[in-house]
């Protein structure tokens, strides 16, 4: 039995899955090292946390967490059902334009509100002028900046997730289903509550999730209202009290936290495939309304889409405008190529790792695959601050070891390798943005038919050719998507580049978060603008997506797979 | 045409022997039916099932004689194998001046040696095998 | 030889049997159809013989060369096969004769171009080389499919099921046009369907896969029709008159006369099976031995032929299906026979196992 000279290995030694193993423990070294590093340290900083700033740490971030979780249910799946369900003045604006705040860095509009509400800002200065008082002690007015301030922020930006995810559900239900509710005799506010909410449970869970996930993640936002949440609190002891074990104690209750929401998350996602009632659906007619009811549902719609996105967005414009010069402008730009450069290489690495994962699993679906591909993607869930312990500690180790051994076998020290440099920063990205890439590519691949693999391989292409010729042509657009969401996400990050960017290194979010921080919010509104023009970039992006998977647009799958 | 290639040896020389007589028996048959000398058929092909059968008979013996488990159900197998058998030597009757015939009969002289015998006979293989070693 | 050898192919998914000790031959030329209920695992056979499946048990031989071991294995790009999808699977974003240039590798620019051209043209789709295939109707898709699958001149064609996707009217015509090509190309190929009329009409030899992927025949479409080896093949061409019995003296009596038992020893209960076409319906008066008297319940013209379902006068408890190829008026008629046609009747032993039954001869009185 003469066998031929290619042979294929049958066991799992392969390119696919030993690339993946390895990148899935890159990855996953950092959030390993907090763990290690927490649990095992030099003096006995825990009891000392214990007794003094964790109970404020933890009870902070339950309440931060509560009044955000709260606030985008209420205004995410309210503006959902009534964008999805009725008819009313500007519905068909409101579809892709309650996306818009999402574009914004809560740490942003933190900035541009505390300017405008603060006790020599414009609006306290307009009503002293009005009711004639002139000190603070003559009136109220709320804080902003305080643990309800930090919540409204975080709530104006983030309740797009609830609204995205609750509106897909929303429109998946079967028009039929609540048709056959109001049939039964139920009003459409009974049908909303006893069917429709019901039904989309598991996707509004996904939603809240990621809103609270990005609640843990924020960190400009808390530093600059000094509400002390664990993110701060990381910061904190790490960098003021310059200990990382404490720092990565704290990161590892912090991911006690993480790892509660990944699990809703992943309870939801199972959830959801039972919940899609049947396969026909029919776009949904709509509820006319009319008088105070339509004034009132445009109402409820533009004030989040007001308050979150288009005031400070207008606010920040005109500071950009009045403090427009050149010398300033050169700063800018200066900082726009760094935070330019390093998103850019972060989104194409991210990209092409996503790529060789995704098409990994595909290839060879085995069960190692799957879990390595999942630990690899844990990331998007961990706290910016707590990969930025993660990386510190796992490249400082990296580093000492590479130095002690050059040191002892050819007399060289190198130094700090990979600490502190843009490598460090890059690398942040990856390991939080690679599930965003990956998703991104999986999704897409997944319309592929297997028997596009199947009929390439038969004529002779191997797994390479393959994918060059065959996948990669056809996913090309879900591809410049991944790299735009990481490209727009590492452009807004805050916490990783604060915590590893080299010293006086800036890019545009560190140099707003310095300068606002200082109260210095005009000179860096140019910069914040930047941030929020790229922004806008994929909430552009979701828009042409939803209007196209509209049910009576026929689906895109279709015309890309025949 | 049709060969004894590796991949359906039985590595048992007399069993293989017959095998190679079968192939050579069909080869000529098909080559007679393509060479215009079909009326070859009614004599050929009698002779082709007569060997058949004697292989069945020699190979039952073979089995039964190094006792192989499955030695009965090889047995059915070729005893199921006369209703097809029948139909060959119906068909090489009528080769001669029917056109259908001739084509039917190439098919199912080839489909019979290769696929049901010899195809069938490699289950025993690995049971030789093992015995011989 | 020349084409695909396969032998003792067994694979299971989990404790899901879907290939049982399945060998197979197909030598250059020859067209083999698996023929079975959808998820008995002919499609896994396909794709082991492609390599896009791992073999767990059994080998793969193509022209002489084992592409599949369990140990080893020849990757798909590397078999020289072509194989053709039930979606066709036809690249949307190349066109049509880029598609059909896939598989020229390392063959210069304009042969390749050429012989995509010779193949489009043997298809009857030569007009549509630039053409892009979400433009096509399904049909035509399977056309170049074909053309694509065809064009590296593969040492083994494969396909899965083939004609599914198609349209009743259209079906026969690309039937007839696929099979033109398939023989001017003389390759070996191995077909996939679970439409017996397809498999009779494309086979040169047809393989009925049972559950559990156990081949329960093998055979030209001729044997297979008449000469079944169990009622499960029986059953497959559609429906069939089912009527218990004993063996006495060689032969079972049924309501509508005696039928051989063939070599079923007296006393065994048997099962006969009885082709709606096996029923033959007179007006009596026509011969020797019209038959039983029956009475007409009820009759539903097809087009070709009508369904009549009958009763044995005296006994409308039991109901018959005979199949009438000509117009049928059982109101002008005074009174109507029944006879059964030895060539559609078959006797199996009652077993529960009906895999190990032996085939039978057929005779009826």
């Amino acid at each position: 039995m003469a066998l031929g000279a290619k042979r294929v290995s049958l066991g799992w030694l392969n390119a696919w899955t030993l690339g993946t193993v390895a990148i899935a423990l890159i990855v996953t070294l950092p959030i390993l090292a907090v763990g290690y590093v927490g649990l095992t340290p030099s003096d006995d900083i825990w009891s000392h946390l214990v007794s003094t700033v964790l109970p404020g740490y933890v009870w902070t971030t339950l309440q931060l967490m509560a009044l955000v979780g709260v606030g985008t249910f209420i205004i995410g799946v309210g503006s959902a059902w009534v964008v999805s369900t009725c008819r009313f003045p500007g519905k068909r604006v409101f579809e892709w334009a309650m996306l818009l705040p999402m574009a914004m860095p809560a740490y942003i509009i933190a900035y541009v509100y505390t300017d405008i509400l603060e006790y020599a800002g414009p609006v306290q200065a307009m009503l002293r002028e009005f009711f004639g008082w002139t000190t603070k002690r003559e009136y109220w007015f709320p804080e902003i900046r305080s643990l309800g301030g930090a919540a409204s922020m975080m709530t104006l930006v983030l309740y797009p997730y609830v609204y995205l995810l609750s509106r897909a559900a929303f429109m998946e239900q079967s028009v039929c289903v609540l048709e056959a509710s109001r049939v039964l005799g139920r009003g459409p506010w009974r049908s909303f509550f006893s069917v429709a909410l019901p039904l989309a449970r598991p996707a509004i869970v996904i939603g809240l999730s990621l809103v609270l996930m990005e609640t843990l993640n924020d960190f400009g936002t808390v530093d600059f209202f000094a509400v002390g949440t664990f993110t701060l609190g990381i910061y904190d002891v790490w960098l003021n009290m310059n200990n990382i074990a404490g720092a990565a104690q704290l990161a590892g209750v912090l991911l006690l936290f993480v790892a509660f929401l990944v699990l809703s998350e992943r309870f939801g996602r199972r959830k959801q495939k039972f919940h899609h009632t049947t396969s026909k659906y029919k776009a949904l007619p709509g509820y006319q309304l009319t008088g105070a009811r339509a004034v009132l549902a445009t109402a409820g719609c533009a004030l989040p889409v007001l308050l979150g996105f288009a005031l400070p967005a207008a606010v920040l414009a005109s500071y950009a405008a009045i403090h427009f010069d050149d010398a300033a402008n050169a700063e800018v730009l200066r900082h726009a190529g760094n935070s330019l450069l390093l998103s850019t290489i972060a989104a194409t690495i991210a990209v092409a790792i996503g790529i060789f994962m995704a098409y990994a699993v595909r290839l060879r679906g085995e069960a190692v695959l799957k879990v390595m591909v999942r630990l690899a993607s844990l990331g998007y869930a961990v706290p910016g601050s707590v990969l930025a312990v993660g990386i510190m500690v796992s490249l400082g180790a990296f580093d000492n070891g590479v130095d002690a051994y050059m040191r002892e076998t050819f007399g060289i020290s190198t130094g700090l390798l990979l600490s502190g440099t843009i490598a460090a920063v890059t690398f942040g990205y990856l390991v939080r943005f690679l599930a965003l890439s990956f998703g991104t590519v999986e999704a897409s691949l997944g319309k592929i038919t297997p028997s596009m693999d199947g009929a390439s391989r038969s004529l002779g292409h191997g797994t390479f050719s393959t994918l060059r010729r065959i996948h990669l042509p056809l996913i090309r657009g879900s591809m410049l998507t991944a790299v735009m969401l990481v490209f727009v996400d590492c452009m807004k990050e805050l916490p990783i580049t604060v915590i590893l960017r080299p010293f006086n290194f800036h890019t545009l979010a560190t140099y707003v978060h310095q300068f606002a921080s200082d109260e210095q919010l005009g000179e860096a509104s140019l910069a914040a603008l930047a941030i929020v023009g790229f922004g806008v970039l994929p909430v552009i992006a979701l828009s042409i997506a939803i209007s196209k998977a509209r049910p009576g647009h026929g689906s895109n799958t279709e015309k890309e797979m025949s | 045409m049709v060969d004894l290639s590796s991949s359906f040896e039985t590595e048992c020389e007399i069993i293989d022997r017959d095998h190679r007589r079968l192939v050579e028996m069909v080869n000529a048959i098909v080559a007679a039916i393509d060479g215009d000398h079909a009326t070859e058929c009614a004599t050929r092909v009698p002779k082709f099932v007569k060997f058949a059968k004697q292989h069945f008979v020699r190979e039952e013996a073979f089995l039964a004689d190094i006792g192989y488990p499955e030695t009965q159900k090889h047995h059915d197998h070729h005893r199921a194998l006369d209703g097809k058998m029948a139909t060959i030597l119906g068909l090489a009757a009528k080769a001669a001046d029917n056109q259908l015939a001739r084509e039917a009969l190439k098919k199912d002289l080839v489909f019979f040696l290769m696929d049901d015998v010899i195809n069938a006979d490699l289950d025993f293989k690995p049971f030789i095998k093992v015995r011989k070693t | 030889m020349k084409g695909l050898h396969i032998h003792g192919v067994s694979h299971a998914y989990g404790n899901n049997k879907v290939l049982n000790n399945v060998s197979l031959t197909i030598p250059t030329g020859e067209l083999v159809c698996l023929l079975g209920p959808s998820g008995c695992g002919k499609s896994t056979l396909l794709r082991l013989a492609a390599g896009l499946e791992t073999l767990q048990c059994g080998t793969i031989v193509i022209d002489d060369q084992t592409v599949a071991t369990k140990e080893s294995s020849l990757a798909p790009e590397h078999r020289h096969i072509g194989l053709m999808f039930q979606d066709y699977a036809l690249f949307p974003h190349l066109d049509i004769v880029a598609n059909v240039c896939f598989g020229l590798i390392g063959m210069a620019r304009d042969k390749a171009r050429a012989r995509a051209l010779e193949m489009l043209d043997q298809v009857g789709m030569a007009d549509y080389a630039k053409v892009y295939p979400h433009t096509l109707s399904g049909g035509q898709q399977q056309r170049i499919a074909l053309a694509r699958a065809l064009a590296p001149e593969p040492k083994l064609l494969l396909l899965d099921e083939p004609f599914s996707g198609l349209d009743t009217n259209m079906r026969q015509m690309i039937r007839e046009d696929t099979l033109n090509v398939l023989k001017q190309n003389g390759v070996a190929t191995l077909m996939v369907t679970h439409d017996p009329e397809e498999a009779m009409f494309m086979a040169d030899r047809i393989k009925i896969l049972g559950r559990h992927g156990r081949v329960r025949q093998s055979g030209s479409p001729h044997d297979i029709y008449y000469k079944p080896n169990d009622e499960f093949v029986a059953g497959l061409f559609g429906l069939m008159n089912r009527l218990g019995g004993v063996v006495r003296d060689g032969a079972v009596e049924t309501p509508l006369g005696r039928v051989g038992a063939g070599g079923i020893a007296d006393g065994t209960a048997v099962q006969v099976l009885i082709r709606p076409e096996g029923i033959v319906l007179s007006g009596g008066n026509t011969g020797s031995n019209p038959g039983i008297p029956v009475s007409v319940s009820s009759t539903h013209l097809l087009g070709h032929s009508s369904i009549v379902s009958v009763s044995p006068d005296g006994n409308s408890g039991d109901e018959y299906f005979a199949r009438v190829h000509r117009e049928f008026s059982p109101e002008l008629e005074d009174t109507i026979f029944a006879s059964i046609e030895a060539s559609d009747t078959f006797v199996f032993p009652l077993k529960e196992d009906t895999a190990s039954a032996a085939p039978i001869g057929m005779a009826a009185e």
